[in-house]
């Protein structure tokens, strides 16, 4: 007998809810960074926490933005990789991310100012669609 | 003045309003002042945005103390934004961190940002 012959009904029985805040991914991001800069020698004060600044900013855009325009945040994850600091959250539309068009006369309209910004302090970033529906969106972030 | 003695001034000034954890809102020298406090994203806004909309509506300039704002990301900056459109709006004594959220996204080019509250309250 086939285990499933709908793989997207099986898959979705085995999403379990993530209920993410942006405060509560933005209190795991901080301290999975400050357990890093604990265990790290000659990391330096300032940049260390300019970097946390430029996370806690980041991990606050990208999961607002999963929740008030990808129907909620579905999986979130944050890891020192050698490369920097490596955010991945995953929402449920498959909407891809862009940035707002601003009309010549509004230099500083209202909103629009996340994903810019995402893409400004990432170094990577990579949005890749996922097969029972969504998106995750993993950026890379500087470290050093 | 007295720095111990309870300040019972019958003006509506100095005596900060309760409007709970987020907002404080008092007059300083005529001005009206709103001071937020702690994380601000999406999810504690309104409390603010209530502020700042009863503000603009009965003073024409609003000063918005930002010393106590421990974070700030773009929905803040949105907040702010609207509010600089429909009234003068001056941002008073930003940390480090909402100082790097106006320097990313350019916000620090078209708001009027004061260094301390007296910088801002002076008319």
């Amino acid at each position: 007998m086939a285990p499933t012959d709908v793989a997207g009904e099986e898959r979705g029985s085995e999403r379990t809810p993530h209920p993410w805040s942006a405060a509560a991914a933005r209190d795991l991001v901080a301290c999975c960074l400050q357990e890093h800069t604990r265990h790290s020698v000659g990391s330096g004060e300032p940049r260390a926490g300019m970097a946390l600044t430029d996370a806690l900013l980041v991990t606050s855009e990208l999961v607002t933005n999963a929740i008030r325009h990808g129907d909620g945040v579905a999986e979130f994850s944050v890891r020192v990789t050698d490369g920097g600091l490596e955010l991945s959250v995953s929402d449920h539309s498959d909407r891809m991310p862009a940035v707002r068009q601003r009309p010549d006369t509004q230099a500083f309209p209202v909103g629009g100012y996340g994903w810019p910004l995402v893409q400004r302090l990432a170094t990577r970033i990579v949005v890749t669609p996922l097969a029972a529906g969504g998106k995750r969106i993993s950026v890379l972030l500087p470290l050093a | 003045m007295d720095a111990s003695s309870e300040d019972r001034s019958p003006s509506p000034s100095a005596e900060p309003v309760a409007t709970g954890q987020v907002v404080d809102q008092y007059a300083v020298d005529g001005l009206w002042v709103v001071a937020a406090h702690g994380d601000l994203d999406l999810n504690n806004l309104p409390p603010l945005t209530d502020a700042l909309t009863e503000a603009s509506a009965s003073h024409s300039t609003v000063v918005l103390d930002a010393s106590g704002i421990t974070f700030a990301d773009s929905s803040f900056l949105n907040l702010v934004l609207r509010f600089h459109r429909c009234t003068t709006l001056r941002v008073a004594a930003p940390q480090a961190q909402l100082l790097r959220l106006l320097e990313i996204t350019g916000g620090d080019q078209v708001l009027d940002i004061r260094p301390t509250l007296d910088a801002a309250t002076v008319s």
